[in-house]
């Protein structure tokens, strides 16, 4: 049997190597490649910021199945990912193509609610409708931003076993041929006080700008108050 | 009274000019000053989730380009309009990358709506109204309603609107909306 290719589209616009949609593009990796699974990766920020998403658009084209992972932005994609889809829409067309893959996504927010990705996985079923693919679903994750700092803790262990499990199971889809049913939105929130989340995050942002000489105050500058 | 319009200017169409016409005979009616900033790709640097508007520059992003310009004009009018493209359901790719680079009008922490949702808090006691015109050649219904609900699921006091062919009917919606400052939570 010939190997499958799917293709993990890695999406975070932070310059940094260690974000969230490259924890979870590992983990991805790890759980999806196989024998009869060749995964590969594209990194969207690097692709653009190097005028090199052309070669990347031809080994998509080539992929039986894309995973597009990403951070939310203002309810959907963020600039620098619809920017890269969007021209690969075009460049499918320039080319007379269309694309055959299974879309698969996983979206995850600062915010602790997975619900709120909702919209952003729909976006990504759009864009497999209009390039030819086929959506198959999303990992909807909610307080997407304690991943990566705290993956010994058991509420984010537990997390991390569902999203690794959801991406398994992409992978099981795209051997199978998709002929199976496949969850259309797995919802994936931390076991965490919700009170607890918003004064960690709220310490955070104090302890970070004190770090960079700011004083409490200085946070709630309003440097384009109207005239 | 001040209005901003953003365009998208990879996105020239008949449409987007019929567009521009209705918006320009609306607020020449109502009396304001209207400013237009027509945004081209790689015009604005892509936001990067940095963070620096809130904890090392407040209220400003830390890229300089374009950014401090739309965003002082902006929050300077009474109503600012979106007109973009609609693609797979979204803001097109220019028109997001200003959308993005908004964040800094907000603060960074995080309240619960009445709704119980999250959301940041203003940064200032007010905001233009905004409004998200959107317009394309064959939107499907899906798109369509997808447009809508990623402002309407998740923000209060933003208007959608989409563009059905008609410079009567946009203003005709554009008169149904109050176009001026708006206190509390976006």
């Amino acid at each position: 049997m010939d190997k499958k290719k799917l293709m993990i589209i890695e999406a975070s616009p932070r310059a940094e190597k260690e974000t969230t949609s490259a924890l979870l593009a590992d983990l991805a990796q790890n759980q999806i490649g196989s024998e009869s699974m060749e995964v590969g990766r594209v990194h969207v920020r690097g692709a653009l910021l190097k005028n090199a998403a052309e070669a990347e658009y031809t080994r998509m084209k080539e992929a039986d199945a894309l995973l597009i992972i990403f951070p939310l932005y203002f309810f959907c994609l963020p600039g620098m990912l619809i920017r890269f889809l969007q021209d690969y829409a075009v460049w499918l067309k320039e080319e007379n193509t269309r694309s055959h893959a299974n879309v698969y996504c996983a979206v995850n927010c600062g915010f602790p609610e997975p619900g709120i990705n909702a919209e952003a996985a729909r976006v990504i079923a759009s864009f497999a409708r209009q390039t030819g693919g086929v959506y198959r679903g999303g990992v909807l994750i909610g307080g997407g931003g304690m991943l990566g700092m705290q993956q010994q803790a058991p509420f984010v262990a537990e997390a991390l076993k569902q999203i690794g499990a959801f991406f398994a199971e992409a992978g099981a889809d795209v051997l199978s041929g998709g002929g199976k049913p496949f969850p259309h939105a797995v919802e994936v929130a931390l076991r965490f006080p919700r009170k607890l989340y918003f004064m960690g995050g709220n310490f955070g942002w104090r302890s970070m700008a004190k770090k960079n000489g700011l004083k409490k105050k200085d946070l709630y500058a309003r440097p384009y108050e109207r005239a | 009274m001040k209005a901003a319009i953003i365009f998208d200017d990879d996105f020239n169409t008949e449409q987007s000019e019929r567009i521009e016409r209705a918006l320009d005979g609306f607020f020449a009616d109502k009396g304001f000053e209207v400013g237009k900033y027509r945004m081209a790709a790689k015009e604005l640097a892509y936001c990067m989730g940095c963070f620096g508007c809130w904890v090392k520059k407040p209220g400003e992003c830390v890229i300089t380009d374009r950014i401090a310009e739309l965003n002082r004009a902006q929050m300077n009018s009474d109503v600012v309009v979106f007109a973009t493209p609609v693609v797979f359901g979204q803001f097109s790719a220019n028109i997001k990358c200003v959308i993005d680079r908004w964040l800094p009008n907000m603060l960074p922490f995080f309240e619960t709506r009445p709704d119980g949702s999250t959301m940041h808090p203003p940064r200032y006691k007010d905001y233009p109204k905004q409004i998200m015109l959107g317009y394309g050649a064959n939107v499907s219904e899906d798109d369509r309603d997808l447009f809508t609900d990623i402002t309407d699921n998740h923000r209060s006091n933003v208007e959608v609107l989409f563009w059905n062919e008609s410079e009567e009917e946009l203003r005709a919606r554009l008169n149904q909306i109050q176009c001026k400052r708006i206190g509390g939570s976006l």
